[in-house]
């Protein structure tokens, strides 16, 4: 990044002019596109709140307008669709409908898995699949030390080449589970299976990625170390502390029902 | 209750919790949890009470509130440790403190900034205590004449000015933010006739939608996104030889400390505004009433005291209209609202009547809370500072294992989770192109009080809108959110202007004539 304490003061005065500027007419683009989707919003939720009894019967009870359901989404419908109606002008004098020219000139282009909105895209999917695939299918301890490994992984060791390996390996677990969570198997704890296995198998293969240097290895076992003991803290403090039943309680969860159970039989 | 009474029931809170060492545990140990919280870049106050919460769920509501008051003090104040330690505020609360507290310890005075912030923090919070003990009583017993036309007022009105205040680029986004949250609280069976309002037909959406995992996802998801696309990497933190209390230090800028402990708690009052606003505004005040002003952002303890003392005071300050009219003043009484519903209680003016010595415990719970936090922050400074060694990439992932099981505990419903991550992806868009988030919390938490005492207040009319002007405090209302409306409009700012500059040309005119008169 350039220091912008180092650039000679005209020049830097008008680099900030500049950006500024171009700075405020992306804010207004996006701020008419926002306000076209508002408007949208605000139509779908006025046209669904008509919907609504007004001045009609409902449930036994003679409405009036003023006691009707659809009062307030009205209002909030009317209202989100003026204040966007405000917005949008705003956008369009601030420059935001004209037709992109130079937006992207001087913006920096990053390599796909490096770039900014790429680790967007990505924080998004493995939080994505871990609330819509793991975690509603697979032994909660198990999910999320899957998601940690396969979360803290790229972050934290900060080389490129993981954060294809772990998307594409959270991606493969999804399929599996999606498919075998479909099918009538005789294995209890088959979905428990292909978390242990896919987190095997990315650890092995990002292992070997990161062989020749020590210190990106040590980093691994750091990973491997805190996906193994957080769940095993928290699950046990959520179970069985604050007696909350997990989502999914599978292979390692019953295990820990049996050992609790064990220990308190002999206690 | 009359205050030897009121004394009566603070002095037993303070014995039992005292004398319960589990109690005292819990004070400490949520306190620490908190400085941690507020130290480390990335998690936030709110975040912090939002989690604790659902660890509070089996818990009954004075010791929950011990857990989440100290959670809350502490977060505050713990944002002022990577500010002055590594230029990095934890919590936004904690920016104006960076100004003046990295350069005293980068001259090696990072143990004596660290003391004041301590000791500036604990009496900020305590000022703010005093305040919520002092005005609540007055506000609760003015607001139980509210009714239905008040309190939709007040809801409208707390969504406007918190969208208004928080706003960052054009005022409608704060607005639009608001109608939002608005929006969303119309989700699931009116409350008045139970019919299903946009719930597509799913039984699991009758009820509408959970405020806690609302809150979960709207200020946990976006601040993983933010902080881990950004790789925030923290620097080394600045050595730390000592902590005292630096009382002398102090004492010597208490004028900076009264008045800032003020400021705080004013700012903390209004709807939506929290700890930063107040730690800023209150900065710049000590900056323009200084003799010295040159030597602010160049490790100025007056500074430092100025904005660690305000963004404390706050606490105090935000708990006002919480406790009195059910209207959180800050991002963090947000989420402390959520908490205290889940508990069963409703903060609002009843409150007085239903539980009576609610708000001396409270009092009681936030001196405790503000000493827990002051013997940690005396005592385990050093370990605190080890804390920010801590990867972000390490500890975020953890947060959303967190505010996943968190968000599922509370309603044991999955669909808690599924609202969650759109919510907060939403949440991460939005604030990406400058729409505040808390006027949509904000939003979600007084829609349904809105909804029903807008048709409630027109039932009572029989659908006459003349009924809101014909009561004072109602037309007082009115009158308040058309000026804060009114102020934003272009064309009232020009005429605004217009009418300041007659008014002050014809000041300047008729100056002389008034000093010949004298002379004469």
């Amino acid at each position: 990044m350039v220091d912008s304490k180092q650039l000679p003061e005209p020049e830097n005065q008008a680099g900030a002019a500049f950006s500024g500027n171009d700075e405020l007419i992306q804010r207004r683009r996006r701020d008419f596109f926002t306000s076209l989707a508002l408007l949208l919003l605000a139509f779908a939720m006025l046209a669904k709140s008509l919907t609504f009894p007004m001045t009609d019967s409902y449930g036994g009870v003679t409405n009036a307008w003023y006691v009707s359901p659809a009062l307030f989404p009205l209002s909030i419908a009317v209202t989100l669709g003026l204040v966007s109606l405000l917005l949008l002008r705003r956008a369009i004098l601030d420059g935001g409908a004209r037709r992109r020219e130079s937006a992207s000139k001087g913006r920096s282009k990053a390599s796909f898995p490096a770039s900014a909105s790429c680790r967007v895209a990505v924080i998004m999917a493995f939080i994505g699949l871990y609330v819509y695939s793991f975690v509603p299918s697979v032994d909660f301890a198990l999910a999320s030390a899957l998601f940690l490994f396969l979360f803290i992984t790229p972050f934290y060791i900060e080389k490129v080449a993981l954060i294809p390996l772990t998307l594409v390996g959270a991606v493969i677990a999804c399929v599996l589970i999606t498919l075998l969570s479909h099918r009538p198997t005789s294995q209890q704890y088959a979905l428990d299976l292909v978390a242990i296995a896919t987190l095997l198998t990315v650890a092995t293969i990002a292992w070997w990625l990161l062989r020749h240097s020590p210190s990106e290895c040590r980093k691994l076992r750091t990973v491997v170390l805190v996906s193994i003991a957080v769940p095993l803290v928290l699950v046990p403090i959520f179970r069985f502390f604050l007696l909350v039943p997990l989502p999914v309680e599978g292979l390692v969860i019953d295990t820990m029902q049996a050992l609790v159970s064990r220990l308190t039989a002999q206690g | 209750m009359d205050f030897i009474a009121q004394l009566s029931v603070f002095a037993h809170a303070i014995w039992q919790i005292l004398t319960n060492p589990a109690m005292v545990a819990l004070l400490l140990g949520s306190s620490f949890l908190g400085i941690i919280f507020g130290a480390l870049p990335g998690l936030t106050a709110t975040l912090g009470v939002a989690l604790l919460t659902t660890l509070t769920y089996s818990m009954d509501l004075q010791t929950a509130l011990i857990s989440l008051i100290a959670m809350y003090v502490g977060a505050v104040y713990g944002g002022s440790y990577p500010a002055i330690l590594i230029n990095i505020p934890g919590t936004a609360a904690g920016a104006a403190t960076a100004m003046d507290g990295y350069p005293m310890a980068q001259r090696g005075e990072g143990g004596k900034a660290l003391g004041m912030t301590t000791t500036a923090s604990f009496i900020g919070t305590l000022i703010g205590m005093v305040a919520l003990i002092a005005l609540a009583p007055l506000i609760s017993e003015a607001a139980l004449q509210f009714t239905s036309y008040e309190f939709f007022l007040l809801a409208l009105f707390g969504i406007i000015i918190s969208g208004t205040l928080t706003s960052k680029d054009l005022v409608y986004k704060g607005w639009i933010a608001g109608l939002l949250g608005l929006a969303l609280s119309t989700i699931g069976r009116d409350q008045l006739q139970f019919f299903p309002r946009f719930t597509f037909g799913l039984p699991e959406l009758d009820g509408g939608i959970e405020v806690v995992p609302v809150l979960i996802g709207a200020f946990a998801i976006p601040q993983i996104i933010r902080t881990l696309r950004d790789r925030v990497a923290l620097g080394s933190p600045q050595p730390v030889k000592r902590v005292l209390p630096e009382f002398r230090a102090v004492f010597r800028n208490l004028r900076h400390v009264i008045r800032s402990a003020f400021i705080g708690v004013g700012i903390g009052a209004v709807p939506g505004v929290g700890e930063d606003i107040a730690g800023w505004v209150s900065y710049g005040t000590a900056q323009n009433s200084s003799a010295h002003p040159e030597r602010f952002g160049k490790g100025e303890p007056a500074g430092l005291v100025s904005s660690e003392t305000a963004n404390n005071a706050c606490i105090g300050g935000a708990l006002i209209p919480l406790t009195t009219l059910g209207i959180p003043g800050s991002p963090p009484a947000v989420m402390l609202l959520g908490a205290l519903m889940l508990h069963g209680l409703n903060p609002g003016p009843m409150i007085a009547i239903t539980q009576p010595n609610f708000l001396v415990e409270l009092t009681a719970i936030i001196a405790l809370a503000s000493l827990a936090m002051w013997i940690n922050g005396m005592f385990l400074a050093k370990h605190v500072i080890k804390v920010l060694r801590v990867p972000s990439s390490i500890f975020l992932p953890i947060v959303a294992v967190l505010s996943v099981i968190g968000s599922y505990a509370l309603g044991l419903s999955l669909l808690n989770l599924y609202l969650m991550v759109p919510i907060g992806i939403a949440a991460y868009v939005l604030g990406e192109m400058d729409y505040p988030i808390s006027p949509l919390v904000i939003g979600v938490i007084l829609g349904p009080m809105a909804d029903e005492n807008l048709r409630r207040a027109l039932m009572v009319s029989e659908g006459s809108l003349m009924g809101f002007f014909e009561r004072p405090v109602s037309l007082l209302l009115i009158a308040v959110i058309v000026l804060t409306i009114a102020s934003q409009i272009p064309a009232w700012k020009r005429y605004r202007s217009r009418l300041w500059k007659k008014f002050r040309g014809r000041a300047l005119a008729g100056k002389p004539a008034h000093g010949a008169d004298d002379h004469q």
